[in-house]
């Protein structure tokens, strides 16, 4: 690998921020590719403090601080990207149910989708199903994260596979939960298809979700 | 024995007549239900009203300065400890929660800087307000806003405190307390994320907030054990459910020694001193023992990885447990026998050489009060020597 490829990663991986940022702009002034830069290093980096997550190493804390990174370090390869490049993975609409204000996690989950080659449609907290389903209409978005932090928020996590329904898209849309509130026995009883227990596993859920028919 | 002499074994790892129970619900409903009152209509039950609403909206400054909140959140939480009483807990983790002010008919705010959204259960009394993120972004933020509730906050609470303590200091175990702990009260008022990017980029800030607070934090201890308190919760949700929110090893950097300077201070004046938090504290629990705390309160067991035998295993009996009976089924919807079990599983890893003090892990709208009755009576047939035959 690139010498400053391996910094970057290496960097990221160890949270150092002003180091990290030093060697995107040093590798970006020898040539190297954004793309390269993000998918080799940025993207590297953030898969392995994602894998130190669900090991336990690192914590909550610690997958913000990579992504504060990850976003200082597109804001300086912002204007240089040649999307012809590369394809993005799919997209995907995250929601915080109506009635709950809480998006910490699933800020991280756009975070880890984002740096992982996902478009991603953040439609921010108290989202009605409604909105949700014109979303679905408007953007053709093949996948749906739903969080909740607070157990009222059921009812409106269930209105959304409803809305689907109703709007006749559910079986076209795949519906992934997650959140204090979630888990995989609710996931089952709303006949939604998977729950994530932590942002980490996020990438490797709406992998599997958009590959399947 | 009585209740007080009950818990201090238990808090001392001695064995007493019976594993002890706490309380640490503040949920009108079952404070109501346990006096076998109707809840009180307050100030927010008219909220709903899109007319009130309205003029809630405009008014909010005078209803502030009138302090109505202020009244009804302190006659409730002296109603609260009547109700563990009456309920039969050996002990109370005592709240002092005269921190609010309205914003608007759906919003408050707190005196540190905090946002909340105002919550009812489905009966439409007030729950506990949800927090929903800071007030402030930047270090001017922070300091620019006004601390005089800030600093008369501990005067208060010393008020507070005594006068609970002398109604019902000797009907039982009075837990003193203070929301909330350094470690939310440095990143609740920024929002976790504007938080993590201050420590990355201005750690100085950072350590300059956890002291103002460490030091206003030693006023509240004193305000506990000045009131005559004989223990303390230093409550501070440091977990969610997957494990800590900051990496423990720079907790520790950041906190590690106002947390001693803390639990010095409470012991100095002869007090034992418990840390609440929430959610998968395994990784903690050695710090926990480095800082000073006596005990732990929460181990929410639906939390990854909280088995209290496990805990126990890891620290022996350098930290007793409180609380840690689940909340989000048994205490709520579970059966007579299902508490049962839950309490004896609890005490057959734990209880041997006191050091656990059982009761829900934490305060929910769901919580029954015959379930509660069901633990508090499972409770009294655990009696020391445990499963000796």
């Amino acid at each position: 690998m690139n010498e400053s490829l391996a910094s970057i990663k290496k960097n990221l991986i160890e949270l150092d921020m002003d180091p990290c940022l030093e060697a995107v702009a040093q590798a970006l002034a020898s040539g190297v590719k954004s793309w390269d830069i993000v998918d080799n290093g940025l993207s590297a980096g953030m898969q392995e403090v994602g894998d130190l997550f669900e090991q336990g190493e690192y914590f909550l804390g610690d997958l913000i601080m990579a992504g504060n990174i990850m976003a200082d370090a597109m804001e300086i390869l912002k204007d240089t990207f040649d999307d012809s490049q590369r394809q993005k993975k799919g997209k995907v609409i995250l929601a915080t149910v109506q009635g709950d204000m809480h998006d910490l996690g699933k800020k991280l989950v756009g975070m880890m989708l984002n740096s992982s080659g996902f478009e991603v449609i953040d439609l921010g907290v108290d989202v009605s199903a409604e909105t949700i389903v014109q979303t679905v209409k408007k953007t053709g978005a093949r996948a749906v994260g739903l969080t909740m932090l607070l157990t009222p928020g059921v009812e409106a996590m269930k209105a959304v596979g409803q809305a689907l329904e109703t709007a006749g898209l559910r079986d076209q849309v795949k519906i992934a939960i997650g959140g204090a509130a979630c888990h995989q026995r609710l996931a089952t009883e709303l006949n939604y298809e998977a729950y994530g227990e932590n942002a980490a596993k996020a990438v490797r859920i709406f992998e599997n979700l958009l590959k399947s028919p | 024995m009585d209740k007080i002499e009950r818990v201090r074994l238990a808090l001392d790892h001695c064995e007493p007549d019976r594993v002890p129970t706490i309380s640490c619900m503040d949920v009108q409903n079952y404070v109501y239900e346990a006096l076998n009152e109707p809840v009180p209509k307050n100030i927010t039950d008219y909220f709903g009203n899109p007319l009130v609403a309205k003029l809630v909206d405009w008014t909010v400054p005078l209803l502030n300065k009138f302090g109505g909140l202020e009244k009804d959140f302190i006659n409730f939480f002296i109603r609260k400890v009547e109700a563990d009483i009456a309920m039969g807990f050996d002990a109370v983790w005592n709240v002092h929660a005269d921190i609010f002010k309205l914003e608007s008919s759906k919003t408050m705010i707190d005196i540190w800087g905090r946002h909340y959204q105002i919550a009812f259960d489905k009966d439409g009394n007030l729950l506990t307000p949800v927090y929903i993120g800071g007030l402030f972004q930047t270090p001017e933020d922070w300091r620019k806003w006004p601390k005089k509730e800030w600093e008369a906050h501990p005067e208060k609470l010393l008020r507070f405190n005594s006068e609970i303590n002398n109604r019902f200091g000797k009907e039982i175990y009075i837990f003193g307390s203070h929301l909330y702990g350094l470690f939310e009260q440095t990143w609740q008022p920024f929002g976790f994320e504007t938080f993590i990017r201050l420590l990355q980029k201005e750690k100085g800030f950072i350590e300059e907030v956890i002291e103002y607070n460490k030091n206003w934090y030693l006023k509240c201890i004193d305000a506990s054990a000045d009131a005559g308190f004989a223990a303390v919760i230093y409550s501070d949700d440091m977990a969610f459910k997957n494990g800590p929110m900051l990496n423990p090893k720079m907790m520790d950097r950041l906190y590690g020694g106002a947390f001693r300077e803390i639990t010095e201070r409470a012991h100095q004046k002869g007090m034992k001193i418990i840390i609440h938090t929430d959610g998968n504290t395994k990784p903690l629990l050695q710090n926990f023992i480095d800082w000073g705390f006596d005990g732990h309160h929460a181990l929410e067991p639906n939390a990854d990885h909280v088995d209290i035998g496990d805990f126990r295993n890891a620290v022996d009996h350098q930290l007793s447990f409180l609380g840690h009976l689940d909340i989000t089924h048994t205490l709520s919807f579970g059966t007579e026998e299902e508490v049962q079990q839950e309490v004896q599983d609890a005490c057959k890893k734990a209880a041997q050489g006191g050091g656990l003090i059982l009761g829900p892990c934490n305060s929910h709208q769901d919580i029954k009060v015959q379930n509660l009755k069901w633990m508090i009576e499972a409770c009294h047939n655990m009696t020391y020597p445990l499963f000796s035959n």
